[in-house]
């Protein structure tokens, strides 16, 4: 089990902290905590709001299970007397710490390596998913994102929260439509009555409402909507590997389901695909009946209310390939062709080099670096498009994030398209291109200065020696409406238990996930 | 809420945390106290909710708000929810400093446990659960009692957490108030919420009494089966670890039972998912070998469900690193543990593992482990370019375990060699300092793996010479200068270069630049006189390493006495290494993957090693309980030395060969004709575990072969486990004779009670991948180190057993042709002759005709028999033996007339397991 939750603030600053068991955990264990932590923050630090969606952590080296000296646990069975028992019993063993990063926020909880005297331990995973679903629960409740000021002003929210959603270190209800249920969410009019009144506003349900914990965790009851209707987005994320010349190393593709039901009553749901067979392996939400779907592929499920995962599946490369790089390219509907080098430019006296003088002092014979990244829509033919579909292909929301390598101090970039925005601190800059079509062939140029430090002559060897290889790769977000890589569509939906007829949109989406292109 | 309270309100000693919560006491301010006291007493019910909020956020920014406790507990009387959430949660927190005054506040809980609103009901029961107070309790059964039959689920589910919070505090009231027959009611409650809770509170009882009042019987079993369609998700994942402890009685069962469990791969939790793994790995075991009872048709239907199953198990593992890292890093950890048990789960999905630039660096170090282990023929050019591209990365560490996995892939796939080596020269080549000394090292180990075949690239290696500065790859490069002296124009130069820093170098380096010198020096005498001279000086005479000095001397004895000797030790043929540094060892693997999912699959260490000493609890002190906790702990510890003890004794117990022997004579008279079946000889037992080592149970072990398998017999003494023993699964660990169960399931039936005894049979397989290699010139040790699981009480214990080489004899090709013998006995050489006598021996022992006999029951035959000339009354036998896995013996016994002794000669290509037939015919003379 559990025995402590701490929630820590983006300075390690304890902002939230909880204790399950008899032992009252030392803060002491998150001041070791966060020693370790920020003894392995990586260069690319603060860069989480440029990256969007690919967030890299504020320390990403230190694994989420650390084994720490529990040398410090108050043992308070028998209060203020008890200082000897204590001492006793908190001599030499250890505590396992699991973290969880979001928002800046770190999630902590503090386990022992066993209960009792049996060999038993929390399965680390269990702890981990349920990290998960507690900041999950605050962005529920708390908006998007859930960060420190947030948590701050929702504390007493957030203890009732973590009182409902634990008991004695176990997870109990997690699931939000439960929770809603017993504590309501504070709500735009109730934080706008807060402030005029100055006073708060109960944000408790007063009474339990019928069947809170329904046979249905996951169902609030007496759920009534005035339109009764249901969206489906099949999204299908291409995890890619690509190469400084276009070629596919590694693809891998994950799709789901992503619902919002605004359904009355208790509507008992059937969804059918038109071909199941192209699903090759799937997790489900804990709606829905597996046995039904192993026995003739149909999703029978009751659906939560509100927004939800329906499931996750993967689509599976092409088997005989072993490679699957033919499937893979013909997926990879964007191309980014990047030409990045460093070296002593300037001895070459190019025109292109002017243009680095711009950052100060560059004589003859500075290590420089160049970049220059050509895009293209690419003809993509594997990728199947719905019915529905009209008009010319159009990639949308095309960004492309250049992480440079440490060396580089700063970085003089033009585009020809969309505008790029060079983040000094992060050391890394994002160009937003938009919508890209098959005719637009939007380009970026543009030159590195490289710090000046004392290392200079050791950072300039390494980098004659390895070809600049430093360089990491680039992340390309897109996304593609009303096409597939799959070709996966629903063919039905109908809904038994209720008698109206809800509204029903279905689409599909297809998209980047993590997708990266090798610079050399 | 804090421990403030402890080193502050206590006022005791402990201070350890305190420091930095007395900073945020210093610095409250003089009026605050006043100020929340007075808004608590108000009249105004947002002023009181506000107030009861500011004393929460001051216990959570760590100053102590103990002072306000009767303040605070004046507000409890209320009919608004919110507020008294509040307070309970302020009581929770400070009932453990403030118990007398929680007290107070009984009359106001017990009152709440009867209010109709289930949610107040519930929150009274909660929190008189956390209130660890002794006299707590005598108002907490009552309310307790109703509400784990409350109408209202939610109260239930609470409620049930409640017992296991009682039972924490006092074991006995549950006992005495049948909470736990309760708790196993509620299994098969309506409500999905209530069973997980209960199932969760059953398994920590168990866990915290050591007593099982989890029991899986056959109903239990379909109640949890049942359940865990319904239940929350973190219910499954409590149900799952319950069922993975639990040891279904034969195949069938086990395959029910994964046919119920599979359906949790697809789960969205994770930890249900590696939770349903973990049941289905540990219970494939059991559906391989079938039971015994089984005909052997069953084996190939199971062989097929396994081969599905395995099927199954890859796309939910795969889908684990779709996760978020933190869940990736768990899994990879596991999925580490599960390909090196069943390899060919994953084998086709390598790809899943390459690193994506942003992953976390413990995820890609992970990665990197499984790519290793997963890496063939058929996928190394792939993994090749993926491993040259991570050579390139900014973080160091990455980099080079990169790089020494390139070295790893060659030393594993002996055909894909060049090509790491190809890819190791372009690394070198980039020049990058820590990339070339990595790939020296790694370099080395390819030498060493295969001799004679890649020196062509020492060259190459020698231009980098000067960007070497760490010891190792300054050592591994030492190491090749002397290995290939003679193919390298300037070996001695370049050992010279390094020799002028001799002094100040790294121990490592000094010892190898020894060894290299006089390695140099045996090749090339004639110019490297002074050089090896100068060396043993500075090991002998300057240095205080003791090592050094040491290898100093004995070098310098052996060039000074005998140098052909010193080229025969310095110059000779190395053991090759293998690619299996990085594997577990097999007992180890299968206590592991039996743990898959807890911490010991993540740190790879067996659970033992994460036993604690537990928490004395005042509490139980008083009950007098404390203490046998402590005993029970101890044991634990015991236990785990014993592993220790048997990896380290090995060989020692060679002279106690049988030396308690239980055994019968051998049924004589055993002529029968080839064709019949002749009753099989029993097995001499030994007592090989004591009862204090294993948790009252004694064992005997001996060796046997029953038609054409060899066995392993058991004799169980169940002398004081009050457990009737009625499960065991065993593991042997890599012996010499690559000996592995075809079972791993022991069944006792009927279960041995106490004081009572039972036989069981083992059957073993030979298996080249159990085969530990024997070292040239040693002889094959005969111990066997057996792990054994005790199901039931999880105990695991370990002996070892002398093997008894004539279990494995077979009637297959044993018996020579007689021309056949006398061509082996003679191609030979003497020196591979081992003698011996036996005396003190019965006497159908002197009989030829008798031993002859009784031999071939064990499958050595006979060949010839003549009188010694010149020598009355002698006469010799000569006999054949060939092993399951094709080593021939032949012996030559003697024997005289009126001495009830003989002489025992035996001749074999196998040298290193003729003392093993040797004595294999000793022991069958004498019993």
């Amino acid at each position: 089990m559990i025995q402590s939750l701490f929630i820590l603030s983006p300075t390690g600053e304890i902002l939230i902290e909880r204790h399950f068991r008899s032992i009252l955990t030392s803060r002491t264990i998150c001041d070791i905590f966060w020693s370790r932590a920020s003894e392995s923050l990586n260069h690319h630090g603060g860069v989480s709001t440029v990256l969007g969606a690919n967030p890299f952590p504020l320390y990403d080296s230190v694994p989420p299970v650390m084994e720490v000296p529990d040398v410090v646990s108050d043992d308070v069975d028998g209060g203020g007397a008890s200082s000897s028992a204590g001492g006793n019993g908190g001599g030499g063993g250890s505590l396992y710490l699991f973290h969880v990063l979001r928002y800046g926020l770190t999630y902590l909880a503090a386990c022992p390596p066993c209960i009792g005297r049996g060999h038993h331990e929390i399965p680390p995973l269990l702890v981990i998913e349920f990290l998960h679903k507690i900041a999950d629960t605050f962005v529920i409740y708390f908006g998007n994102p859930a960060d420190e000021s947030a948590v701050k002003d929702n504390f007493s929210t957030a203890y009732q929260l973590l009182e409902e959603m634990v008991d004695f270190g176990w997870p109990l209800t997690t699931e939000p439509n439960a929770l809603t249920d017993l504590i309501r969410p504070p709500t735009v009019l109730a934080k706008i009555q807060q402030a005029m009144t100055g006073g708060s506003s109960s944000i408790l349900s007063e009474a339990l409402p019928k069947g809170t914990v329904s046979n249905m965790p996951w169902r609030k009851a007496g759920v009534s909507h005035p339109n009764n209707e249901i969206y489906i987005d099949i999204v299908e994320e291409i995890d890619a590997i690509i190469s400084s010349n276009g070629v596919v190393i590694s693809s891998d593709v994950s799709g789901s389901i992503q619902a919002q039901s605004n359904l009355s009553g208790v509507p008992d749901l059937l969804l059918t695909f038109n071909d199941p067979s192209l699903i090759d392996d799937c997790s489900f939400h804990p709606c829905v009946r597996y046995s039904r779907f192993e026995k003739d592929r149909i999703v029978s499920f009751v659906p939560p209310d509100g927004c939800f995962e329906l499931m996750r599946y993967r689509v599976r490369a092409n088997e005989n390939d072993p490679l699957a790089t033919n499937l893979a390219v013909g997926n990879v509907p964007i191309q980014v062709i990047p030409r990045i080098s460093y070296g002593q430019f300037g001895e070459r006296g190019g025109g292109g080099a002017g243009g680095v003088g711009g950052g100060g002092g560059s004589t003859s014979g500075d290590v420089v670096g160049r970049i220059s990244l050509s895009v293209s829509a690419r003809s993509i033919s594997s990728l199947i498009f719905s019915p529905s579909r009209k008009g010319p292909l159009a990639i949308e929301d095309v960004t492309i994030v250049i992480p440079f390598p440490k060396f580089v101090r700063t970085a003089n970039l033009n585009v020809t398209t969309g505008q790029v925005i060079y983040d000094e601190a992060g050391k890394i800059a994002k160009w937003t291109i938009g919508k890209l079509d098959e005719k637009l062939r939007p380009q970026l140029n543009g030159s590195m200065v490289l710090e000046d430090g004392d290392n200079k002559e050791t950072m300039a060897s390494s980098l004659y020696a390895s070809g600049g290889e430093e360089q990491p790769p680039l992340f390309v977000n897109w996304k593609i409406l009303l096409a597939s890589v799959s070709g996966l569509n629903v063919s039905g939906l109908s809904v038994t238990g209720e008698h109206y007829k809800p509204y029903k949109g279905v689409r599909n989406i297809t998209k980047s996930g993590t997708f990266q292109i090798r610079c050399h | 809420m804090t421990n403030s309270s402890i080193s502050g309100g206590g006022g005791s000693g402990s201070g350890g945390g305190g420091g930095s919560d007395s900073r945020f006491f210093t610095t409250q301010k003089k009026g605050e106290m006043h100020e929340l006291r007075l808004e608590l007493h108000s009249t105004d019910r947002t002023t009181k909710v506000d107030a009861v909020k500011k004393v929460i956020a001051s216990m959570t920014v760590g100053k102590d708000v103990s002072g306000l406790f009767t303040d605070v507990l004046n507000c409890v009387q209320t009919g608004n929810i919110e507020l008294k959430k509040l307070v309970y949660l302020y009581l929770i927190n400070y009932a453990k400093s403030q118990p007398d005054l929680t007290l107070l506040a009984v009359n106001t809980f017990v009152k709440d446990a009867n209010d109709p609103n289930p949610l107040i009901r519930a929150l009274a029961v909660r929190t008189m659960g956390c209130i660890r107070v002794d006299r707590i309790t005598e108002y907490l059964c009552e309310p307790l009692g109703r509400a784990l039959r409350d109408e209202d689920p939610y109260v239930r589910k609470t409620a049930a957490v409640c017992v296991a919070k009682l039972y924490d505090i006092a074991p006995d009231l549950v006992e005495e108030r049948g909470f736990i027959e309760t708790l196993h009611d509620l299994i098969s409650d309506s409500n999905p919420s209530v069973v997980a809770n209960s199932v969760a509170a059953l398994s920590e009882i168990s866990e915290t009494s050591g007593r099982d009042v989890m029991k899986i019987s056959a109903s239990v079993l379909q109640k949890l089966l049942a359940a865990l369609n319904e239940c929350t998700e973190w219910g499954q994942v409590f149900i799952l670890d319950s069922l993975a402890k639990y040891t279904p009685a034969e195949a069938r069962e086990a395959e029910g039972i994964i046919e119920r469990v599979t359906p949790r791969l697809q789960h969205a939790n994770s930890a249900v998912v590696m939770s349903a793994v973990k049941v289905i790995l540990s219970y494939m075991d059991i559906m391989g070998g079938g039971t015994n009872a089984t005909p052997g048709g069953g084996g190939g239907a199971h062989a097929e469900s396994i081969r599905a199953l395995t099927r199954k198990l890859a796309p939910p593992l795969v889908t684990l690193l779709n996760s978020e890292p933190e869940i990736q890093y768990v899994a990879l950890r596991n999925i580490n543990l599960i390909v090196q048990k069943r390899p060919s789960i994953l084998e086709n999905e390598i790809k899943v593992f390459f690193c994506k630039y942003n992953d976390p660096i413990y995820v890609k170090m992970e990665k990197l482990e499984i790519i290793i282990k997963l890496v063939s023929e058929r996928n190394i050019d792939q993994v090749l370019l993926e491993l040259k591209e991570y050579a390139t990365e900014v973080d160091v560490d990455f980099v080079r375990k990169s790089v020494s996995a390139i070295g790893r892939c060659a030393v594993k796939l002996e055909r894909a060699a060049e090509r790491c080596i190809g890819v190791l020269l372009e690394l070198i080549q980039t020049k990058v300092n820590y990339v070339v000394q990595e790939s020296v090292v790694v370099i080395k180990d390819i030498f060493r793996r295969y001799p004679n075949r890649y020196e062509s690239i020492i060259a190459t290696l020698c231009d980098n010479l000067d960007t070497l500065d760490e010891p190792q790859a300054k050592a591994s490069m030492i190491w090749i200068i002397g290995e290939y002296a003679e193919r390298i124009d300037n070996a001695d130069e370049l050992l010279d270069t390094f020799l002028e820093t001799f002094e100040e170098e790294d121990p490592a380096v000094q010892l190898q630049l020894l060894t290299a010198t006089v390695k140099c020096f045996l090749k090339n005498p004639e110019e490297t006189q002074d050089m090896v001279q100068r060396v043993l000086d500075l090991a002998t005479e300057e240095s205080d390493n003791p090592d050094l000095r040491d290898r100093g001397f004995i070098y310098w004895r052996l060039l000074s006495t005998d140098p052909e000797a010193a080229k025969l030790v310095v110059l000779g043929d190395k053991p090759v290494i293998e690619d299996d540094t990085f594997r577990l060892e097999p007992n180890l693997l299968n206590v592991l993957v039996g743990q898959i999912a807890t911490l010991s699959s993540i740190y790879h260490k067996p659970p033992e090693a994460f036993v604690v000493r537990a928490k004395r609890s005042p509490m139980r002190d008083d009950l007098g309980v404390g203490d046998v906790g402590e005993e029970i702990e101890e044991v634990d510890e015991e236990e785990y030395e014993d592993e220790n003890d048997v990896n380290n004794g090995g060989g020692a117990d060679l002279l106690d060969m049988g030396g308690l022997s239980v055994n019968n004579n051998a049924k004589s008279g055993g002529m029968g004709d080839m064709f019949g079946a002749p009753s099989e000889p029993e097995a001499r037992m030994a007592k090989v575990c004591a009862p204090e080592k294993s948790g009252g149970i004694e064992l005997w072990a001996g060796f046997r072969q029953v038609g054409g398998a060899v066995q392993l017999e058991l004799d169980v003494r169940n002398i004081s486990s009050s457990v009737p023993i009625s499960n065991m699964a065993i593991q042997l660990n890599k012996n010499a004779f690559g000996l592995s169960p075809a079972n791993q399931q022991i069944v006792c039936n009927p279960p041995v009670p106490m004081g009572g005894s039972g036989k069981q049979s083992v059957e073993l397989v030979s298996n080249p991948n159990m085969m530990v290699q024997v070292q040239a010139g040693q002889p094959a040790s005969p111990q066997i180190q057996v792990a054994i699981k005790n199901m039931t009480t999880g105990l695991v214990f370990y002996f070892a057993a002398n093997f008894a080489l004539e279990a494995l004899f077979t009637s297959n090709g044993g018996a020579l042709e007689r021309g056949a013998f006398i061509e082996a006995w003679k191609s030979i050489d003497d020196k591979k002759e081992l003698y011996g006598t036996v005396s003190d021996l019965p006497a159908a022992s002197t009989d030829i005709d008798q031993v002859a006999a009784k031999f071939k029951m064990h499958r050595i035959y006979l060949i010839a028999r003549r009188p010694v000339p010149n020598a009355e009354g002698q006469e010799v036998a000569y006999f054949s033996m060939r092993t399951l896995t094709g080593m021939v013996f032949m012996a030559e016994l003697t024997f005289k007339k009126g001495v009830n002794a003989a002489k025992v000669c035996i001749k074999t290509e196998n040298i290193a397991y003729g003392v093993q037939a040797k004595l294999a015919l000793e022991n069958l003379l004498r019993f």
